[in-house]
């Protein structure tokens, strides 16, 4: 890996919705960021700024409509995600990238036991004996504090905060480069929710990931991201180290999102 | 030869209070000063003055409206003022340090590993972080029994203190102190008069404000009166 050379080159990206012989609606638009490894990016705006369009069109979800996207691979090649095959883009999902979704049932298959959902993705990269698999499940479910003996239990007799704890474990099991999550903590109670990002801050800094997170909450940026860009109407409005854009915004929309924040 | 680590020059800072109607406050105009190695050189004006607005605009944490902030690392210099995220990133974790007035607390994680991590970030060996951690936490009167538990339920002063042991830790170039005693016992305030002479024994230059002046008699070989740099405030057109 390269260290001097992003992971992710993003440059005047853009999505439109529908139609583009007709009049477009755009989701998000002229968007640049370089994403490193290990580097924790956070993208907050209201609901309907861009950000989930943002994510996608980053992850490959959504066609770019404007724009190019570079990659870093494994063996320090840049490929543009553009003219990669559909088959290249799926080996990456599984060996370099992760999605944690917002919902979990989403991200998880809720009738599949526990010790089957994290061991499904090594298996898919090539894991042949059951022994092994499932002791490597064991261990992340250890390392997500869902207890052990749950291994055979389906996540749809898990609570909120548990299934979201068995997504991001199935998401990390083969050991991705870069993760991708959207407001992974916003459904959950404001104690789980402080439990899960503290375990997503510790896996991330141990594991050296490159994250990008979708987040409204402003608090879950400012505990877990290195960066944080403000998007508004589609468009990035500001953009930088995570404490100076919420300690001192300079774009009157950020400065109205920092001071509606309720003093707990 | 003796080049200072942090030199400020021409620095301004102005609000722009965009909720009310885009309103300017500027604080600082012209602000000039140095800091070498080994010398402590302390803040000094009313409050208001804007002394923790240039701790703060040093450590990247506020945006700089105008002039240059050179901050001498192992690596070279790096102007603060205009340096990318992840070089502020790279100055925090090899140049400068930070107390700030309050501890800001990560949910779950227990004081010792809280002052520990600084250092384990840095690749020191855990079990030898913990080890100088809970040297540092009984230096300054933590009871052993509170160590393993998170700092979130301690008293002001103790968080004061778990604060000042995180910041202490490290050996940096330049460490950056906002009023670090304002809410200790006398006691406790000799102890990290102590750590400060230490400090700057070992060659560390620091800046800082302190609340009191017989804190800063103690360990500050200058004032800069942040004052005399004030900008035009009041009615601005």
């Amino acid at each position: 890996m390269n260290d001097a050379q992003p992971l992710l080159e993003v440059r005047g990206v853009g999505h439109a919705y529908g139609d583009p012989s007709l009049s477009k609606h755009w989701g998000c638009r002229d968007v640049d960021l370089d994403l490193w490894p290990g580097e924790v990016l956070a993208v907050v705006g209201e609901s309907g700024s861009g950000k989930t369009t943002l994510l996608g069109a980053l992850s490959q979800r959504l066609s770019l409509t404007e724009g190019s996207i570079r990659y870093q691979t494994v063996d320090g090649k840049v490929v543009n995600l553009a003219e990669l095959s559909e088959a290249a883009v799926r080996r990456l999902w599984r060996t370099d990238w992760g999605f944690v979704h917002q919902n979990p049932a989403d991200g998880l298959r809720m009738h599949v036991s526990a010790g089957g959902n994290v061991g499904e993705p090594l298996m898919a990269v090539g894991w042949r004996h059951y022994g092994h698999v499932r002791a490597a499940a064991a261990e992340w479910l250890e390392r997500v504090e869902i207890p052990v003996d749950r291994i055979d239990d389906a996540p749809v007799t898990f609570s909120g905060g548990m299934r979201q704890r068995l997504q991001i474990a199935r998401n990390l099991v083969v050991s991705p480069r870069l993760v991708f999550m959207d407001e992974p903590t916003s459904g959950l109670d404001v104690s789980v929710q402080a439990r899960l990002l503290d375990l997503i801050r510790s896996l991330v800094t141990e594991l050296g990931l490159a994250v990008i997170i979708v987040t409204h909450d402003l608090a879950v940026a400012r505990l877990i991201s290195h960066r944080t860009l403000v998007m508004k109407d589609g468009h990035v409005i500001e953009s930088g180290l995570t404490d100076r854009v919420l300690d001192d915004p300079q774009a009157a929309y950020t400065q109205l999102l920092v001071s509606s924040i309720l003093q707990g | 030869m003796n080049q200072p680590i942090l030199a400020v020059s021409g620095v301004d800072k102005t609000f722009t209070m965009h909720l009310q109607d885009g309103q300017r406050l500027p604080v600082l105009h012209e602000l000039a000063f140095e800091v070498r190695a080994g010398e402590c050189v302390a803040f000094g004006g009313a409050s208001g003055a804007g002394k923790s607005s240039v701790l703060k605009m040093v450590y990247g944490n506020y945006a700089v409206t105008r002039g240059r902030v050179i901050l001498q690392g192992r690596g070279g210099a790096v102007d603060i003022a205009t340096a990318g995220p992840r070089q502020v990133l790279a100055a925090r974790r090899d140049t400068m340090g930070y107390v700030s007035q309050f501890l800001h607390c990560v949910p779950r994680v227990g004081a010792v590993q809280v002052v520990a991590e600084p250092l384990i970030e840095r690749g020191i060996p855990a079990p030898e972080a913990r080890e100088r951690a809970a040297r540092l936490l009984a230096r300054l009167a933590i009871p052993e029994r509170l160590w393993s538990l998170p700092p979130a339920t301690f008293s002001g002063g103790e968080q004061q203190r778990v604060n000042i042991a995180r910041g202490f830790i490290t050996d940096l170039p330049l460490l950056l102190l906002d009023e670090p005693t304002a809410s200790l016992d006398a006691r406790n305030r000799d102890v990290v008069t102590e750590l400060i002479q230490e400090k700057r024994a070992q060659g560390t230059a620091i800046l800082g404000i302190f609340h009191g002046v017989e804190v800063r008699g103690a360990v500050a070989d200058r004032v800069v009166d942040v004052e005399l740099f004030a900008a035009v405030s009041g009615a601005v057109a």
